[in-house]
């Protein structure tokens, strides 16, 4: 009856003490970077209501209880929903843009495998209100500041544009496919595209094209193949920006970048730039983050709004395995 | 750095034929070194190989444990780990179908079906399945010879990897559904496809010279 009286619950650990001085000091110097950049902590509980949350994420993804009166609630899965709830109801009418902060817990339902937790901690940032491309470039590279003091060995970062895919989808008329497209690109699935590609009855020269497109992975150079394939005015759009951020990024010094077509990321708020941190030592990403133009409006304040999330947990391990190598 | 990429290989059926296309492709100097050791890890040339269950390659790919794989659609199409799917490698051919008894013809129409006993080395595939058609299914997993579950009353229809269907008919079973193709894919880590990506993009090249993939006439560059 009592045989779990000792153990733990899948997906959840205790940290002692060699490694949990490692996460405080990685989380110290973390609070210690944005503070002086300007950013203020915001705290929020743990968990919320179910409607809250779901805005952003999938039904699985989130822990769901029931509470004594019969309400529905989950555990906060990521902190962008209860953050952009608290600014858009709370901190609309300081003074912008708004620069916050956050070091602190989520949850998730949906783990799986050895490396998947269901709690677990996320060192980020968010900014409100007018988001131009020189501040975008000034956040990215103030996370890749970040991961340096960190020491994680070889970063390398993923700089995408979502508009590059719908521009892409409204150029070669793909609309009935666009969700499709978007899971086999969640899923990595390139053999899945060409199939899709096929089906809309894309020439085996275009489908390959698009697939080998969707593919691209590189310098500035690539923008320019880009803009030779893409006319679209949404996703020349998306070009120009990825452009200008590319630039202020190389000349501020983060040489870690690399443009990146195939950067679709799991969540569905992005409305702009996307991108994801990566190193040799770690079989998954550090974190990511991008712009999200429109969720802050479903809470009642129109504003833009750009952050990104780092992976405590996730820095840890690569460093540990950056040194045992 | 760590130095040269990790393949995760499929022991059983998808081996000889991934031992020969790597030969061809001139990542190993000799068939033999794959085909006659009984090593698990391999380092031949710039390459380190793993030879390991074909279950456990989309767990080894996803944990950066092997930074490239070769396995089957079936086992991707089960687990759907977050990994990287590059390319069709077109051989390993067959196809996840779903069989019943031919004396049972109550089940041949799924369409006509509210609930199904389902019996499948592959629960996710056949709860997804039926899940689409809106029928409900009791799905049971086996471990092996899946062909039995009809015959012995444990269930009414299989879902199973389908080649020749020899077995189907010599169990007196027939196929009433095909639910998707399979064939070997390179699949790769989703941060080793970003950090290695122009060693795996030149593999990729590679491969699909050798596997009789469609000729890639427009070239972007």
């Amino acid at each position: 009856m009592r045989e779990n009286f000792k153990e733990l619950p899948m997906g959840v650990r205790d940290y002692l003490p060699g490694e949990a001085a490692l996460r405080r000091y990685l989380e110290n110097i973390f609070v210690e970077l944005v503070a002086r950049e300007g950013f203020q902590e915001v705290v929020t509980p743990s968990f919320e209501y179910y409607e809250t949350l779901r805005e952003s994420q999938s039904e699985t993804d989130l822990i769901k209880f029931v509470d004594r009166t019969g309400e529905l609630l989950a555990l906060r899965g990521d902190m962008t929903t209860p953050i952009a709830r608290v600014v858009s109801t709370k901190m609309k009418h300081r003074e912008l843009p708004l620069k916050i902060f956050y070091a602190a817990t989520v949850f998730s339902g949906n783990f799986s495998g050895r490396n998947k937790l269901r709690e677990f901690k996320q060192l980020g940032i968010e900014v409100f209100g007018d988001i131009t491309s020189k501040l975008e470039s000034d956040l990215i590279k103030l996370m890749a500041v970040y991961l340096r003091k960190a020491k994680v060995k070889n970063l390398e970062i993923s700089l995408g544009h979502v508009d590059i895919l719908t521009g892409l989808i409204e150029e070669y008329e793909l609309f009935n496919h666009f969700s499709e497209i978007k899971d086999a690109l969640n899923q990595k699935d390139y053999v899945a595209l060409e199939g899709i590609f096929e089906r809309a009855g894309k020439s085996q020269t275009v489908r390959e094209s698009l697939v080998d497109f969707l593919q691209q992975r590189g310098g500035k150079a690539i923008l320019k193949k880009a803009k030779k394939m893409l006319s679209h005015p949404k996703a020349k759009k998306a070009l120009e920006e990825l452009e200008e951020v590319t630039e202020y990024l190389i000349s501020a010094g983060v040489r870690e970048l690399k443009l990146d077509f195939s950067l679709v990321r799991d969540l569905n708020y992005y409305t702009g730039l996307v991108f994801e941190a990566y190193t040799p030592y770690l079989g998954y990403p550090l974190g990511g983050g991008g712009r999200y133009d429109t969720l802050l409006k479903k809470f009642g304040w129109d504003t833009p709004a750009f952050g990104f999330a780092l992976g405590l947990e996730r820095i840890v391990e690569s460093i540990a395995n950056s040194i045992d190598k | 750095m760590k130095n040269g990429l990790t393949f995760a290989l499929p022991k059983g059926t998808l081996f000889p034929d991934t031992v020969r296309l790597l030969y061809k492709a001139g990542f190993l100097k000799k068939e033999e070194v794959l085909l006659e050791s009984r090593k698990l890890v391999i380092k031949d040339g710039p390459y380190t190989f793993i030879i390991c269950r074909p279950t456990d390659i989309p767990t080894f790919v996803e944990h950066g444990a092997a930074d490239l794989g070769i396995v089957g659609k079936d086992v991707i199409e089960e687990q759907r780990r977050e990994i990287f799917e590059l390319l069709d490698l077109k051989y390993g051919k067959c196809h996840f179908a779903v069989a019943a008894p031919r004396d049972n013809p109550e089940v041949h129409d799924l369409g006509k079906l509210t609930e199904v006993r389902a019996a499948s080395k592959f629960p996710e595939v056949t709860r997804r399945f039926f899940k689409g058609l809106g029928v409900r299914a009791e799905v049971i997993k086996m471990h092996g010879n899946v062909e039995l579950a009809p015959l012995v009353g444990l269930a009414d229809v299989i879902v199973d990897l389908v080649s020749t269907g020899r077995t189907l008919r010599e169990n007196n079973l027939i196929e009433i559904t095909k639910i998707m193709d399979i064939t070997a894919r390179l699949v790769a880590n989703r941060v080793a496809a970003r950090v290695y990506d122009r060693e795996i993009k030149t593999i990729v090249k590679k491969f699909k010279s050798l596997v009789g993939g469609e000729k890639n006439e427009v070239n972007l560059k």
